[in-house]
């Protein structure tokens, strides 16, 4: 999944424009879809879909996936939003659908929670879409120029790195030790696959202890003093014509979301 | 012949291990000349090149750079550190930032070059490691050969005096290999001073002008590559063997090798045999 991402990151059309617009961009559209009304939500999601697979194309596929998978935690989160347990005597008294009675006790859905539920969940996705442009488009190095052009602590900025860096590092070991213990027979049944996990992560800790030696060897030969500096942020060239899309689409949107509560109002 | 770098009476030993990793190491990397530092693991090679940087700080004994001892003060060691460019047996424990560009130019930013600068020192570097098409690749998904030329790359781009290498050539294939040691031999032409530790012994044969073989944290052997083979059981009681090339060269009959130096590479010895060619045809 990470590898995934980097890759697209990598490879998307929209790599060459300027990382501080796109990021600015969905970081403006975020706000929006936070403080809006449910449709302009879903306005601004379907727009991001535009930038995310049609311009910057990445695979529909890839991207319902990857949209897909943050949504589980709003699916796990979902019985506690929308169930009620209510004592079956007023359960019964109220328009509640009951889904079920145990003993005395009823589990009911109300109207205004499913309401509130797909509320979330336009928000939730608007919101994931926004990221999602963010993290397809922009590949992590030019992330982390952005960061630092945002005065982002330094030293939050080296430990991002680090860990970019190291992520892939300590995946390959995994993988690697994973697939010489498959070579010698291991996770072969339910029980052998617990045992031989436990000893990779023992295993990798170790290694990543030793590499650790490494690394900061490599770290000092290199002249490193007390911190990790990293280039510069470098514009690129902007598009006029996304950019005439973006300025645009943000402003129809915020009038038509001002308007809305105007009206709501009067 | 003025020695670049000096190890004098040098010992050190890891926390934790009862065995000296160095003892007493007295050993010379002359100026100017590339130098292939010989032994099996663990006989101290990386130790020393660790040393030769200032990362570790011999327990007796000293280090000279250029006959000046090494000073061990954090200013002092930063010049030496831009002077003496040390390239691992395992890029990743050097590359550092996430794409070539970006960790070429890291070692220029600690050395405090200005912005234009270091743009166009990484430039010219990416140029002539050939690597320029991968500037904006992500460094984990090179290959190793690549991934070493990065290094590589990263540590020329400092300009130093003097290069190092850590068994440069382990786990590359053939082709990468080639490329590799076609580099280094562009660097030295340039004027840098070449050393790498190697176990390899056909390549430090046809490699090197100096050779050095090390053997239990002492330099027991030094001297050119016509000196250093000609000792062939002093060797093989090191745990080495000679290069290929010259084995068959010792095994063919007197009439044929007459009184010619032994070929050092596989093209020379070719080159050689051909004039036989006419005289066994006829």
């Amino acid at each position: 999944m990470i590898k995934l991402i980097d890759s697209l990151s990598y490879k998307n059309r929209l790599r060459t424009v300027a990382p501080m617009w796109k990021f600015s961009f969905a970081a403006a559209l975020f706000a929006l879809s936070y403080l809006s009304h449910a449709y302009i939500q879903l306005v601004i999601m379907s727009w991001m879909f535009v930038w995310t697979v049609i311009y910057a194309r990445i695979p529909v596929k890839s991207y319902i996936v990857l949209l897909a998978v943050p949504c589980l935690f709003y699916a796990a989160s979902l019985p506690a939003i929308v169930l009620e347990i209510e004592p079956a005597y007023s359960a019964y008294a109220t328009s509640d659908s009951v889904l079920f009675t145990a003993s005395r006790w009823a589990v009911t859905v109300s109207d205004t929670n499913v309401i509130k539920a797909v509320h979330l969940f336009v928000r939730v996705t608007a919101c994931m879409s926004c990221l999602m442009f963010i993290t397809l488009t922009i590949p992590v190095t030019e992330l982390l120029q952005v960061f630092k052009k945002l005065r982002m602590p330094a030293l939050v900025l080296e430990l991002m790195l680090i860990m970019y860096r190291f992520l892939f590092l300590l995946m390959d070991t995994a993988s690697r030790m994973y697939a010489a213990q498959l070579a010698r027979g291991g996770h072969s049944s339910f029980r052998s696959k617990l045992k031989d996990m436990s000893v990779l992560i023992v295993r990798l800790f170790d290694r990543t202890m030793h590499r650790y030696r490494g690394v900061s060897n490599g770290l000092i030969a290199r002249g490193f003093t007390d911190d990790i500096l990293m280039p510069p942020y470098t514009a690129l060239p902007m598009p006029l014509r996304y950019k005439r899309e973006g300025y645009i689409g943000i402003v129809i949107l915020t009038v038509v979301e001002i308007c809305t509560r105007w009206r709501g109002l009067a | 012949m003025r020695p670049i770098l000096e190890a004098r009476d040098v010992s050190f030993s890891y926390p934790g291990s009862t065995n000296e990793a160095l003892r007493g190491l007295t050993m010379n990397i002359p100026a100017g000349r590339k130098t292939a530092i010989c032994g099996h693991n663990g006989s101290g090679k990386s130790t020393f090149f660790l040393h030769a940087v200032g990362i570790h700080k011999p327990a007796s004994g000293e280090m000279r750079w250029n006959g000046v001892p090494v000073a061990y003060r954090s200013n002092d060691l930063k010049t030496l550190r831009q002077r003496i460019g040390l390239v691992f047996q395992d890029p990743e424990h050097q590359l550092i930032l996430t794409t070539p560009y970006e960790d070429i130019s890291y070692g220029l930013r600690n050395a405090g070059l200005q912005e234009q600068e270091i743009r166009d020192r990484t430039q010219n570097m990416l140029r002539a490691m050939d690597i320029a098409q991968l500037a904006d690749t992500p460094i984990h998904q090179l290959s190793l050969g690549q991934k070493k030329r990065v290094a590589l790359a990263g540590v020329m781009a400092l300009e130093p005096e003097l290069l190092l290498l850590d068994e440069p050539t382990a786990y590359l294939d053939r082709t990468s290999e080639q490329k590799l040691i076609g580099e280094l031999d562009r660097i030295h032409a340039n004027g840098v001073t070449v050393a790498m530790a190697t176990h390899d012994m056909n390549l430090a044969y046809a490699w090197a002008d100096w050779i050095l073989v090390m053997d239990r944290g002492q330099c027991v052997m030094e001297g050119t590559p016509e000196e250093i083979f000609i000792e062939k059981d002093q060797l093989i009681t090191l745990g080495m063997e000679l290069p290929l090339l010259l084995e068959i060269w010792n095994s063919l009959p007197q009439v044929i090798r007459r009184e010619a130096s032994p070929p050092r590479s596989l093209a020379e010895f070719k080159a050689y045999m051909n004039q036989y060619q006419p005289a066994i045809l006829a």
